[in-house]
């Protein structure tokens, strides 16, 4: 597919000035204001697999979502997508493969980069995205948004693992064990059943049913947005 | 888009009934679901109040209470509540309320009909006339016909080992070794058959290496083949084990190879067709009758535990499986009297002994202790002073019988319900008193022996036992007031509500470890049947056969008594099934099972089978006023 590249792409530009089309109306709708109840809050719940940590070098492999309206997983909402290795290049998943489990032979039947991000900003327009550790998916949508079309995006975020901190280490000076924060960790404190394999959708729903957990237990039903944005 | 959400998918197929489902729609139901998170102390549904959905409880657990506040039930992972609301579209009758944290997967209830219209099987499993679930659990039990389990037993059922082979070309010696080491008393020699296996070639016996190796001197490093017997006579896994006995005696084999489709699957031995006729119950009822001393007796009755655990494996059902062992308790009960009388001399006036409480119902267990007691006929002159002698004689003999039993498996009773109390061993006349004092004077007394004495079967002497019974039956109909105290107690156990991760639930919410499955189950049914079978003066003592015949004189209805004896069928069938365990591990035999042993199947139709019970109780309660049930 062909995007409308340009040279002046390079230089940082509002989705505005993109064409008419639907990745155009993904990034402009309006993301839920701040005083946005959270009984009635649409969020995202998000995750990536990638080959490593750092959005500047590593690469998408697949994601996983799963909407959430207010205190409802709409599981009919969740979706996945495979990202085709082209932009890979010659040395593939290589050794990431052991923590995803995707090898480059699957990811043969995944799609372009362009289009995966395409079908995630749909799901996630007017939407809060919502991620265990969400530096990490934000990071990698920013720097994607920004090579591809050259448009700098800025969702509005919740992040589990943040409010797992405030769950489980309430003062100033207690510093939870990393491990303590983990996403499989952080459920198990709520009972929520474990699941095997590392998977984005699978991971993307175990958020959204953390996030639900986070919020009864710190009493935020009748919280706005502020309550737990990041 | 297609997206498989694998992890729900999972969870649903790995809980009944959502296993029932068909595997297309498991893949396609977890994206029409919500997820939601409720609080402990949440209440989900309020009673009264139309459910938004049926809830699938992912993690957590959940109280069903009814109008009183009282739990009705506990759901648990992978238990689902809003059922019948759902179903109806009507108000919720109960409240649900999150004992714990749960997260719950909610389908609509238009989704929730749809798959109900579907799929019968599933539709079954919500069926709040549980009657038909359990009648599908207990035919599940049986086979299409009963009896005839030695009959019908094939050599497939009995070879359970693969078999030892040895290829034709390795030595007599590397032959003896691998007999040594597998500890057989013969080998199948084969050669090999390319691709479809080993073929058979000869068999070689511990008899043939000493005969041919040690008697003739043959060489132990020529090949196996050379002592073998080649192209043995071999027989079909599907053939009956009869018939695999008729060929060894008639040829005096005592090894027969089992041969399918050209390749040994297995040897069966003499000794094999041994054991099966350790276990057919009509071989030991014939030897235990032939027994002239009680230490043959004792092992005679020793091979019971084996027919048991046979039977259980053969699905025979409970009732038949407690014929057979009330069988071989007669039985030895029969011989022991024999026996005695062969030491004591005849009988000094003729009598009869009689089997009480579960051996009177044809329903003996594994672990039942003996309950008996003897019944004499009337002197010709009551007013002339009784003659020591003859007391003595049945006391003496009352002594060697139930010692005897006890000495075969069945433990003295606790009670002291035997032929050796004198209390319990009373003339006709004498009997009538006691049971006319017990019918009109219904004290606590009473009650405990009704339990025991009015489940009387004769077994010797029925000519004396019959009037008696008659007369009883007649003073029991339509006493009502006997009939509410028999009822009081029939109605005393309060069943449980069923279970919660491996606890029986009791309706204080209360988990315990152990479900005694006599207590709970066999006897409040047993109480029920004799009630109604008493109130309508019927001679039946089996517990089937009095609700049956409850049911044709119209005091219980026709589908109360199915329910009843299905429930009973099922709770006995684990009974038998528990002590066939028990005794295949050399333990004795209790009621006690844990419930965290129980298949989902088993705890589900035990939780019918509970309520088919709460139900005929409340039933009871009301027909005979008693107001303390609740």
């Amino acid at each position: 597919m062909a995007w409308p590249f340009s040279a002046e792409g390079r230089l940082r530009r509002t989705a505005t000035a993109l064409p008419e089309g639907s990745l155009r109306t993904a990034l402009t709708t309006p993301p839920p204001g701040a005083r946005t109840p959270l009984a009635d809050l649409p969020l995202l719940a998000v995750d990536m697999e990638t080959t490593g940590l750092d959005p500047r070098h590593d690469r998408i492999l697949s994601i996983g979502w799963v909407p959430i309206d207010g205190v409802v997983i709409r599981l009919g909402g969740a979706g996945q997508v495979l990202v085709s290795g082209e932009e890979l290049g010659e040395t593939g998943v290589g050794q990431s493969a052991t923590v995803h489990g995707l090898t480059d032979d699957r990811l043969q039947q995944g799609v372009p980069l362009a289009v995966a991000l395409e079908r995630l900003l749909g799901a996630l327009a007017g939407r809060v995205l919502l991620a265990h550790h969400a530096p990490l998916e934000v990071g990698f949508l920013v720097a994607a948004c920004q090579r591809l079309w050259g448009v700098r995006t800025d969702p509005p975020v919740v992040d589990t693992m943040r409010l797992h901190r405030r769950v489980i280490a309430p003062g100033f000076d207690d510093e939870p064990r990393g491990d303590d924060l983990r996403l499989w960790n952080a459920r198990a404190r709520y009972g929520l059943p474990p699941s095997g394999a590392h998977d984005a959708l699978d991971d993307a729903l175990a958020a959204a049913e953390l996030y639900l957990a986070q919020i009864a237990e710190l009493g935020l039903e009748s919280a706005d947005l502020r309550a737990v944005r990041s | 888009m297609n997206v498989e959400l694998t992890g729900i998918r999972d969870f649903l197929a790995a809980h009944h009934p959502f296993d029932l489902l068909p595997p297309e729609e498991l893949d396609s139901l977890p994206a029409r679901l919500t997820g939601r998170y409720f609080r402990r102390g949440t209440v989900i549904l309020p009673a009264g109040r139309p459910t938004e959905a049926v809830y699938i409880l992912r993690s957590g657990a959940v109280d069903i209470t009814d109008a009183n506040g009282a739990l009705a039930d506990r759901c648990g992972e992978g238990g689902a509540f809003g059922v019948s609301a759902a179903r109806d579209d009507g108000p919720s009758r109960f409240t649900m309320t999150a004992l714990e944290d749960s997260l719950a997967l909610l389908m609509t209830p238009e989704d929730f009909r749809r798959l109900l219209a579907s799929y019968r099987d599933f539709a079954r499993f919500f069926d709040e006339q549980s009657a038909e679930r359990l009648q599908a659990a207990v035919e599940a039990l049986r086979l299409p016909e009963a009896g005839h389990e030695v009959l019908r037993t094939t050599l497939r059922d009995i070879v359970s080992r693969a078999p030892v082979s040895v290829d034709e070309n390795l030595t007599v010696r590397d032959a003896a070794r691998l007999m040594t080491a597998n500890r057989v008393s013969a080998l199948l020699v084969t050669r090999p058959g390319g691709e479809s296996g080993d073929a058979l070639s000869g068999i070689v016996t511990d008899r043939d290496m000493r005969r041919l190796i040690v008697g003739e001197g043959l060489p132990a490093e020529g090949p196996v083949s050379s002592i073998m017997t080649a192209d043995p006579i071999t027989i079909d896994p599907d053939a009956p084990a009869v018939e695999a006995m008729l060929m060894m005696m008639q040829r005096g084999f005592h090894h027969l190879p089992v041969v399918e489709h050209g390749r040994p699957v297995g040897m069966v031995t003499s000794g094999d067709i041994m054991r099966l006729q350790q276990a057919n119950p009509v071989a030991i009822v014939g030897a235990i009758a032939a027994c002239d001393d009680l230490d043959s007796l004792i092992v005679a009755r020793g091979r019971l535990p084996g027919v048991v655990r046979e039977l259980v494996r053969q699905d025979a059902s409970a009732a038949e499986i407690g014929r057979i062992v009330t069988a071989v308790g007669d039985a030895v009960t029969r011989t022991l009297l024999r026996l005695a009388e062969a030491d004591l001399g005849p009988a000094p006036v003729p009598y009869a002994w009689v089997a009480l409480g579960s051996q009177g119902r044809l329903e003996l267990g594994l672990s039942s202790d003996q309950d008996n007691a003897l019944v004499l006929p009337d002197p010709p002159d009551p007013a002339a002073d009784p003659d020591p002698a003859v007391d003595e004689w049945f006391a003496a003999l009352a002594e060697r019988v139930t010692a005897g039993l006890a000495a075969c498996g069945y433990p003295l009773c606790p009670g002291d319900i035997m032929a050796t109390n004198p209390a319990w061993r009373l003339s006709r006349s004498q009997w009538f008193q006691v049971f006319t004092r017990w019918i009109s004077e219904p004290d606590s007394d009473a009650v405990l022996h009704a339990d025991t004495f009015f489940d009387m079967r004769a077994i010797t002497g029925a000519d004396l036992v019959e009037p008696l019974l008659d007369a009883v039956h007649r003073g029991t109909a339509d006493n009502q007031r006997f009939l509410a105290r028999l009822a009081r107690e029939a109605v005393s156990w309060v069943p449980p509500i069923g279970f919660f991760r491996g606890f029986v639930l009791d309706r204080a919410g209360q988990g315990t470890k152990g479900l005694d499955l006599k207590a709970g189950g066999i006897a409040p049914i047993v109480q029920i049947a004799r009630v109604h079978a008493l109130a309508a003066g019927l001679p039946e003592v089996n517990t089937a056969a009095r609700l049956s015949a409850a049911a044709a004189t119209g005091g219980i209805s026709q589908r109360r008594a199915d329910d009843l004896r299905g429930a009973y069928e099922l709770i006995s069938h684990l009974r038998h099934q528990h002590h066939s365990e028990q005794a295949e591990r050399g333990e004795p035999a209790d009621n006690v099972i844990d419930p965290g042993s129980l298949s989902t199947i088993d705890q589900h139709s035990l939780r019918d089978a509970f309520r088919i019970i709460k139900e005929a109780q409340q039933e009871l309660a009301f027909t005979y006023q008693l107001h303390a049930v609740s």
